[in-house]
Formats: C-alpha cells, sequence, structure tokens
C-alpha cells in the first residue's frame, strides 16, 4: 500500500525562470525506508517540503497518507512527522521538556505524554542527557532527539531531509542505526545526498536530478538494471600494466578505468566476459597481483544515470 | 477548542523562551529602573543643575519640581528609551524564528500559522503590559515618597494612553518581523516607521491623528482633561491593521 504518492508535481520558485521539480510522479511503499537522492540542488528539499505541506506544488497533485498536501490540513500534520536538515530545535530547552512541549502540542494526555518521552529518550539513547540543555549536545545527539521528536505522535511516515549530512562518522553510525530500528513503527522518507547512508539502510531509492526523477525501484532492481559488476585486475609492474591496458583497448567489448596498477572492467555478461579476461592475461602471459569480481555500488548507477541525464 | 490548547502551548513556550533568554529579567529591570529613575531625576534635578550653575558662577532660578514633573519625565522614558528597548528585543521575534527554522518546525505539526502569530502577539503584549505595570508602580511609589502627592485617575489615563502607544509600537514591530526576511531588515522597518510617527505628530492639528498624539494626551491630560478620541481610534486601527497583517502574510509565507 502506497502511503505516498505524487502525480507530475512541478515547481517553479518565484525568482526562478527553471523547474525546481519537474513532472515528479513517485509512490511510497508502507513500512520501507525510502532513500530519495541527488546531488546538491537536485529539488530533494523542495520535494519534502512539498509533501510535509510547508510548500505548495506549481502544479500537480500529491498525497500522503491519503491527505491532499496541497491543502495543508492539520489532518495530514497528525499523521506527519519531520526533521528539516537545518536541525532546527528549540535548543534553550532541555531534552525531555523539547518532547514533551512536542507531546502537548500534539493534544497528548499528561500520563501519555511522559510515557511517551520516556520510551522515545531511551530509543534514542538519551535517557541520561534527557534533563541537560539541547545546547551541550553533540551533532548525533541533536539529530537522534530531532528523530525522537518527529516520532512522538507515531507518524504513519517520517520526512527526513539530509539527516546525517552535518554529522561525524561516529554521529553518522549512531543516527542510521536509529533510522533502522523505526523501520517497524513508521514509513521513513530520507532525503540524501550521501550514497553510502542509502545503501546501509534503505529499501526502495529514488534518484533525482535537476528536479526530474531518473529512477525509482528497490536498491536491488536498481543495481541489476543500471550497472554491472566488476572485475578488479591489479598488477604489481608498470610494464605488465602498459600491455594489458593495449590488449584491453584493443578489445571494444570491455569498458574500464584504470588507476595506476588497478583496472575495474564492467562485465556485462559475467562468466563470458570474465572467461574473455583470463583469456586475455593468459595470452599475454601476465600474471596478476588480484583479480576480484566486485558487486555493482549505487556510486556505479549515481554517476551513471546523473551523467547520462 | 483543540487549537486554543495548541495556541495555550505556543504562548507558553513564548514567555518560557522569554524568561530563559534573560529578555524577561531584562525588560522588567529596564521598566523597573525608569520607574525609580524618573520621580527621582524630576526631584533632584534643581539640585543637579544648582550644582554645576554654581560652580560657573551663573545663577539660574529653576522652579521647585512638582508632581507633573515626576510623571512627565516617566512618561518620556516610557515613551522612548523603553520602547527603543522593546523594539530591540522584539524585532526578531518571528524573522529569527523564520531564519533559524524554528518556524518550520512548529508548522509542520498541527499548529495553526494563525496561532502561531497569535501567541507571539499576547506573549509581547503581556510582558509589555506587565513591564509598564511595574514601572508605574515604581513610579507611584516613589512620586508618592518625594511629592507627597498622587493623583490616581490622572495617572491611570496617563497610563492607559501611553500603553496603547507603546501596544501600537509593538504590534508594527511584530507585523514587520513577520514581513521581512531578517530580523535587521524588521528593525530597520520598525524604527522608520516610529520616527515617521513623531515627524507626523508635528503636523498641528493633523498630528492629533499620528499614535504619538497619545504621548501629547498624556503629557497634557493633567490640565486640559482631553485624550485625543482621534489618536486612540487611529492607534487601535494600526494595532488591529497590524495583526491581520502578520495573519495574512505568515498565512502565505513559503520556508526556503
Amino acid at each position: 500500500m502506497s502511503v505516498i504518492k505524487c502525480k507530475d508535481v512541478c515547481k517553479i520558485y518565484k525568482d526562478s525562470k527553471t523547474f525546481a521539480l519537474d513532472n515528479l510522479s513517485l509512490e511510497v511503499e508502507a513500512h520501507t525506508v525510502f532513500g530519495f537522492l541527488g546531488p546538491n540542488g537536485a529539488g530533494k528539499t523542495t520535494t519534502v517540503k512539498i509533501l510535509t505541506g510547508l510548500m505548495k506544488p506549481s502544479s500537480g497533485e500529491a498525497w500522503v497518507c491519503g491527505e491532499n498536501v496541497k491543502r495543508n490540513s492539520m489532518a495530514l500534520r497528525q499523521k506527519i512527522g519531520y526533521l528539516g536538515q537545518e536541525l532546527a530545535m528549540y535548543k534553550w530547552m532541555k531534552g525531555r521538556e523539547l518532547l514533551l512541549f512536542v507531546g502537548d502540542i500534539f493534544g497528548l494526555s499528561r500520563k501519555e505524554n511522559l510515557k511517551r518521552a520516556d520510551y522515545l529518550l531511551e530509543m534514542s539513547g538519551l535517557t541520561q542527557s534527557a534533563n541537560k540543555k539541547i545546547t551541550s549536545f553533540s551533532g548525533g545527539m541533536k539529530q537522534r532527539l530531532g528523530i525522537a521528536q518527529a516520532l512522538v505522535s507515531k507518524p504513519q511516515v517520517l520526512f527526513l531531509d539530509e539527516p546525517t549530512s552535518a554529522l561525524d562518522p561516529i554521529g553518522r553510525k549512531e543516527v542510521l542505526e536509529f533510522i533502522q530500528g523505526i523501520k517497524n513503527e513508521t514509513t521513513v522518507f530520507m532525503s540524501t545526498h550521501i550514497l553510502a547512508d542509502v545503501e546501509r539502510v534503505c529499501d526502495d531509492v529514488a534518484i533525482l536530478n535537476n528536479g526530474r526523477l531518473l529512477a525509482m525501484e528497490s536498491l536491488s532492481h536498481l543495481k541489476n538494471r543500471y550497472a554491472s559488476d566488476k572485475c578488479e585486475i591489479e598488477f604489481e609492474t608498470g610494464s605488465s600494466t602498459e600491455l594489458f591496458e593495449t590488449a584491453l583497448k584493443n578489445q571494444s567489448r570491455f569498458n574500464f578505468t584504470r588507476n595506476n596498477f588497478l583496472f575495474s572492467v564492467s562485465l556485462n555478461v559475467v562468466e563470458k566476459d570474465y572467461a574473455g579476461l583470463l583469456n586475455l592475461l593468459c595470452a599475454l602471459n601476465l600474471t596478476a597481483k588480484r583479480i576480484e569480481i566486485t558487486g555493482a555500488s549505487l556510486e556505479d548507477i549515481f554517476v551513471k544515470l546523473i551523467k547520462h541525464d | 477548542m483543540i487549537s486554543y490548547m495548541r495556541f495555550i502551548v505556543i504562548f507558553k513556550k513564548e514567555l518560557l523562551e522569554y524568561s530563559r533568554s534573560k529578555k524577561l529579567v531584562a525588560v522588567l529591570l529596564i521598566f523597573s529602573f525608569f520607574g525609580i529613575v524618573s520621580p527621582l531625576t524630576a526631584y533632584f534635578l534643581p539640585d543637579i543643575m544648582e550644582h554645576f550653575t554654581k560652580s560657573q558662577n551663573v545663577n539660574i532660578d529653576i522652579p521647585a519640581p512638582t508632581y507633573d514633573d515626576a510623571v512627565f519625565q516617566y512618561i518620556k522614558n516610557l515613551s522612548q528609551m523603553c520602547v527603543f528597548i522593546l523594539i530591540l528585543m522584539n524585532m526578531g521575534i518571528i524573522s529569527g524564528e523564520k531564519e533559524k527554522g524554528t518556524a518550520v518546525f512548529l508548522l509542520v505539526k498541527p499548529v495553526k500559522r494563525s496561532s502561531f502569530i497569535l501567541a507571539k502577539f499576547s506573549a509581547v503584549f503581556t510582558i509589555t503590559v506587565t513591564s509598564i505595570c511595574l514601572s508605574a508602580l515604581f513610579t507611584a511609589f516613589y512620586t508618592f515618597l518625594f511629592f507627597d502627592t498622587l493623583n490616581i485617575f490622572n495617572f491611570i489615563v496617563q497610563n492607559l494612553l501611553i500603553t496603547l502607544y507603546i501596544l501600537c509600537v509593538m504590534s508594527i514591530t511584530l507585523m514587520f518581523s513577520t514581513i521581512a526576511r531578517s530580523q535587521i531588515l524588521s528593525g530597520i522597518l520598525t524604527f522608520f516607521m516610529w520616527i515617521s510617527f513623531s515627524i507626523f505628530a508635528q503636523f498641528g492639528e493633523i498630528g492629533r491623528y499620528s499614535p504619538d498624539g497619545l504621548i501629547s494626551a498624556a503629557f497634557t491630560f493633567p490640565t486640559t482633561g482631553q485624550i485625543f478620541p482621534e489618536s486612540i481610534v487611529l492607534t487601535a486601527l494600526i494595532i488591529l491593521l497590524s495583526i491581520v497583517v502578520s495573519l495574512s502574510v505568515f498565512e502565505k509565507w513559503e520556508p526556503k
């Protein structure tokens, strides 16, 4: 069942002549972590703001949890949680105080509010720091609190706009683990330009560039469709490397990149191409230091799609 | 009912934020200071002047200070220094939240935009009125202490006039804070408007149609007994208009 549905959504800002979003259509299934991927300026934040009712589309329609986002209704806002990329919160508050404040806004009873705040503090690993001012929190702690406050109302969809972009590796790890942990509670719509994060936590992926949707499907399907496996061949000497490169250039069927003594060759038909490479090495009487077949990465797909756009 | 509850939650948050940021303490102290200093200045001004003129061998006859001088000084301080400080404190109250992104933090939750704006106006009005009351109490106490007299009726009317004037300037501050993209721009626009009121008030009879007519009325009320109803109506309309414009502009605001 789709919890988010966009149909031909366009957005043109008043002070701009180009489309920030150009006929965006997408659907997001319930209880998945959806990675919304794109380079900076692709239109990710604009999409999130339209889906959360903060911004109106110039044309097209979008529904979240069955609510038309154009109306920016209270019903829509009751069903969603949101954390923006600026990590804007009332940082003069204490951790628990912020969660209780958000609970009050959602009209939770005092008892229910306290219970929910305690649960979310524990879930986000912030129980010890609950009564400290948010200003004293680390980046990772602030981000986890930000996600926790967005979960106070038990939203059906949680929108996270670049949740890890401002964090150090430890903070990133903490936040990604937290996102993985809430997968059963809600649908997560996560916009990001960090490909490794998407590979780690997302089930489905959409790639956006210049406001246009380039691809949208499950991560595994995307890899199968858009990128082939690769064979990495590493040599120890420069002479072997040069010889192998000349031979590869003569074989038009191989797409490859070279980085010093390391070749990365695309395998369109794995068995056939791999055998062809081994035969080539034998024919040239070369000994490789390492030969390894590696799977396609999201980065390959991303670069390929963005380049072709 | 639910909307009202949410309004109360945000209103309480505003007061708490004022308190935590020490703005509340600062504004109460400043108003108290001017409340105390105004009658003291009026009372000791002849002595101070005499001290300076004596040292320069100049002899000026300064009439003995009266209760009116103390209240005059109080109105002057409140309508100038205190208003200036209040503008500085409140010029970023909405534009600041837009800039920092905390407005979005609230607006993506089930909070009506009108509740957000009205909670801001209510909090600023509450703090302003409380500060004026405190200042008035100090002035009344010290005026009575030094001058042995205080016309309570006149003093209340004068305070009501000055309160309406300050609330009008605060409404304009909040309106520009809603319209402007930055705190500085909202401050500049507010100061420009505030000065315009003073300039407009200089045009004789027409000047009564400026909110500054309220200050003139507060000064002259003990002798003339007039309150310039045209100024009161116009000021009330400006307050109402500022609220309506703020609500309308904020309803259409889209975060970048």
